[in-house]
C-alpha cells in the first residue's frame, strides 16, 4: 500500500502543483487590483510556492523516519508565509495559527518517531503503540483530523485561492502518507489498536466536519470542512483496508478505491477552491449569502460550482461515489451505518449552500473577471475524468 | 552515585519551575537559553566514557551546533523581538504563575511516576532522562496553552522541543548527522519566522497578547446573534 500511494502522490503532487502555478499567473495581478497592494513581493511568492512543492516531494521520498520529519516541517515552514500573502489582520492570525497548531502537532510526531526507533530496538509492543498514538495525533494534526483541525479552516478561508488548493489537495495527502507509512511497520499484536484509533479519529472527523457545515456562512470554509471530512474518510477507509485479510477476493478493489479517493478529492478540491478564490475576486466577499444567482450573473463559474459541488459530495458519476460505496460496503455496521447519516448531512449542507448560490435573482452584480480565470477549474475535472477513463480502459 | 549529567538534568527540572513561574521575559529567555545549551552538551555527558572510548567527530559538532542555535542564536533572536516591540512581562497570565507553577510541581511527580512503569532502565543513559524530558514537554505545553504573550508561546515551543531532544540523547537515539542538522534546521527557520511574525501582528493588531487573534473560528456558528461582528474579507 505504502509505494502504491507514493507512486500516486508522485504524479498528483506534480500535476496540482502546475495547475495551481499556472493559475497564480491569472490570479495573483487580479486579486491585487481588487484586494489592494499590501501584500509579500511576487517572486517571493513563487519561491515559495516551488519549495513548498519541493517540500512535499521530499516528504514523499525521504529515505528515513526521522529525514520525513524534517521535510513535512518544512513544509509548514515555507508554505505559512504564502497564507498571509496578503498582509491584513485575517490572513496574519490564520498564519499564526497554522505556524503554532502544526508546529506543535509535529513536534509529537518527532517524539512518536524517536518512540518507534526506541521500539525497533526494543521490539516492545507497547513502545510501538505509544509511538503510533504521538505519530497519529502529530502527522493527524497536519492531515487535518478532528479535533486536531482546528488550524484547518483558518488558513484554507484566508490564503489565496491557489495556496488554499494545493494545501487541502496535496499537503494534507503528504501528512497522511506520513502516517500510512508508520502503520506499515507496525508489528502485528499492535493492528488492532492502531486501526481502532484511526476509525475514531475518521469517524471524529467526519462528523465534526459535518456539524460545522450544516450552518456555514463562508464558501471557502464550507470547503475547507469539506477536507476534513475527506481526510476521515480516506483514514478510515486506510484503517479498513489494514484490517481486510490479504487473501479477501475483494481486497484488489478496495485497495485501488482507496487511492482513487485521494486522487479525486485532490482534483476535485482544487477545481472548486479555483472557482471559490473566482467568486471571491468578483463580488469580494467570502459569504454564501451576498453570492445570489450566479445562473444570470456569472454562467459558466455557475455551472462549474455545481457540478464540483455535486461531485465532491459523490453524485453517481462522480468517481467519490463508487469509492464511497466500497467503502461503506466494507465497513462494520456501526461504522457504516455513522459514515451514512454524516454523508447525508454533508451532501445537504453543501448542496443548500450551492443552490442558494446559484439559483434566484442575483443580489449584487459581480465584477468581470479576466477570461483565464476560469480555465483552471474546467482543466482540473476534465483532467479528472481522462484520469478515470485512463484507468478503466488502459 | 550523583554524575554530572544527572545534576544537569536535575537543574532542568529547577530550570522549568523557573519557567512556569517567571513573568519577565528577558528573564524566560536566559532560562530557554541556559536549557538550549544543556540539551547541546547532553550527549556528551551521557557518553560512557570509560568503556566506549573517545566518540566520533560528528557528536563533538552535533553538540556545537545544538548548543550554539539553540542556546546562543535563538534566545539572541528572540531578546531582539522583545526589545523592539517593547513588551517587558506577561501581566495577566491565563494560569497564575503559582498555580502553573504547582502544575510543573505536579508534572514532575507524575512525571517520575510514569517512567518507573515504563521498565526503561535497561537501554536508558540515565535513570533521570525520560521523567525530565517528560516534565519538560509538558512544561513547555503548558507555557503555550496559559501565556497570552506570543513571544511567551515561541518560548514554550522550544521548551517543549528541549524536552524531546533530552528524551532522545537520553535513550541514545542517534539519527546520524543530516537529520540532527535538519531538525535544527527546521527549529530556527520557524522561531525565525514565528519572529518575524510577531512583528507584524505588533505592527498589525499594535499588540501581541494572542487572545486579541480570535476573529477567525467558527464560535460564532453557535452563538448566531454575534454574527455581526464578524467581517467578510
Amino acid at each position: 500500500m505504502e509505494t502504491n500511494l507514493k507512486h500516486l502522490l508522485l504524479v498528483l503532487t506534480p500535476v496540482l502543483f502546475l495547475l495551481n502555478l499556472v493559475h497564480s499567473f491569472f490570479y495573483l495581478p487580479h486579486s491585487d487590483r481588487t484586494e489592494g497592494s499590501h501584500h509579500i513581493p511576487h517572486w517571493l511568492y513563487y519561491t515559495l510556492m516551488t519549495a513548498f512543492f519541493g517540500a512535499m516531494m521530499f516528504a514523499l521520498t525521504a529515505s528515513s523516519l526521522p529525514l520525513m520529519w524534517v521535510a513535512v516541517e518544512l513544509t509548514t515552514l515555507v508554505s505559512a508565509p504564502l497564507i498571509a500573502y496578503r498582509r491584513e489582520k485575517g490572513s496574519l492570525e490564520a498564519m499564526w495559527k497554522y505556524l503554532l497548531i502544526c508546529s506543535i502537532g509535529i513536534s509529537l510526531a518527532l517524539f512518536g518517531t524517536m518512540l518507534v526507533l526506541h521500539a525497533e530496538t526494543t521490539r516492545s509492543v507497547r513502545w510501538y503503540m505509544a509511538g503510533f498514538a504521538f505519530i497519529l495525533a502529530g502527522y493527524g494534526t497536519k492531515t487535518g483530523l478532528a479535533p486536531f483541525h482546528s488550524w484547518l479552516p483558518d488558513a484554507h478561508s484566508e490564503a489565496p485561492s491557489p495556496v488554499s488548493a494545493l494545501l487541502s489537495g496535496a499537503l494534507l495527502n503528504c501528512s497522511l502518507f506520513a502516517i500510512v507509512r508508520f502503520r506499515e511497520i507496525m508489528p502485528p499484536e499492535a493492528n488492532h489498536f492502531c486501526d481502532t484509533a484511526m476509525i475514531a479519529l475518521g469517524l471524529l472527523s467526519v462528523a465534526t466536519a459535518a456539524v460545522f457545515m450544516v450552518r456555514q456562512t463562508d464558501f471557502k470554509r464550507l470547503l475547507a470542512y469539506s477536507s476534513v471530512e475527506h481526510m476521515g474518510l480516506a483514514i478510515i477507509f486506510y484503517a479498513i483496508l489494514c484490517m481486510t485479510p490479504a487473501n479477501v477476493p475483494h481486497m484488489e478493489f478496495l485497495a485501488i478505491a482507496f487511492l482513487v479517493h485521494i486522487a479525486s478529492h485532490s482534483l476535485i478540491k482544487t477545481a472548486l477552491f479555483a472557482i471559490a478564490g473566482n467568486l471571491l475576486l468578483a463580488f469580494r466577499t467570502r459569504a454564501i449569502s451576498v453570492v445570489h444567482g450566479l445562473q444570470v450573473s456569472m454562467k459558466g463559474h455557475s455551472w462549474l460550482w455545481l457540478a464540483g459541488i455535486l461531485l465532491i459530495c459523490g453524485m453517481p458519476p462522480s468517481p467519490l461515489f463508487f469509492t464511497e460505496y466500497a467503502l461503506v460496503m466494507a465497513a462494520s455496521l456501526p461504522v457504516a451505518s455513522g459514515l451514512l447519516i454524516f454523508l447525508f448531512i454533508v451532501f445537504a449542507a453543501m448542496m443548500k449552500a450551492a443552490l442558494s448560490m446559484t439559483m434566484g435573482k442575483p443580489l449584487a452584480m459581480p465584477e468581470k473577471l479576466p477570461k483565464a480565470l476560469g480555465a483552471m477549474p474546467a482543466c482540473a475535472i476534465t483532467l479528472l475524468f481522462t484520469a478515470i477513463i485512463m484507468m478503466l480502459f488502459a | 552515585m550523583l554524575t554530572f549529567s544527572e545534576i544537569i538534568l536535575a537543574l532542568f527540572l529547577l530550570a522549568n519551575l523557573a519557567l512556569a513561574g517567571s513573568g519577565r521575559l528577558t528573564h524566560a529567555i536566559r532560562l530557554v537559553a541556559a536549557q538550549g545549551i544543556a540539551v547541546g552538551a547532553l550527549p556528551l555527558l551521557l557518553w560512557d566514557w570509560q568503556s566506549a572510548g573517545i566518540p566520533e567527530c560528528r557528536l563533538f559538532i552535533i553538540a556545537a551546533v545544538n548548543a550554539l542555535v539553540k542556546g546562543v542564536a535563538m534566545p539572541m533572536l528572540l531578546g531582539y523581538a522583545v526589545r523592539k516591540i517593547n513588551t517587558k512581562r506577561e501581566l495577566e497570565p491565563i494560569i497564575s504563575f503559582t498555580l502553573s507553577r504547582l502544575i510543573v510541581f505536579a508534572m514532575i511527580i507524575g512525571s517520575f511516576a510514569i517512567a518507573a512503569r515504563l521498565h526503561i532502565h535497561e537501554t536508558v543513559a540515565s535513570e533521570l532522562a525520560v521523567p525530565v524530558a517528560f516534565t519538560t514537554m509538558g512544561t513547555g505545553l503548558l507555557l503555550i496553552a496559559a501565556r497570552k504573550k506570543a513571544v511567551t508561546q515561541v518560548l514554550g515551543f522550544l521548551v517543549l522541543e528541549n524536552g524531546i531532544s533530552v528524551f532522545g540523547s537520553g535513550l541514545l537515539i542517534e539519527h546520524g548527522i543530516i537529520v540532527e542538522l535538519g531538525i535544527l534546521l527546521d527549529i530556527f527557520a520557524l522561531a525565525f519566522i514565528l519572529g518575524i511574525t510577531i512583528f507584524q501582528i505588533k505592527r498589525t493588531f499594535s499588540s501581541t497578547d494572542t487572545d486579541k487573534l480570535n476573529n477567525l473560528g467558527d464560535t460564532h456558528l453557535m452563538h448566531p446573534q454575534r454574527h455581526h461582528h464578524r467581517t467578510h474579507a
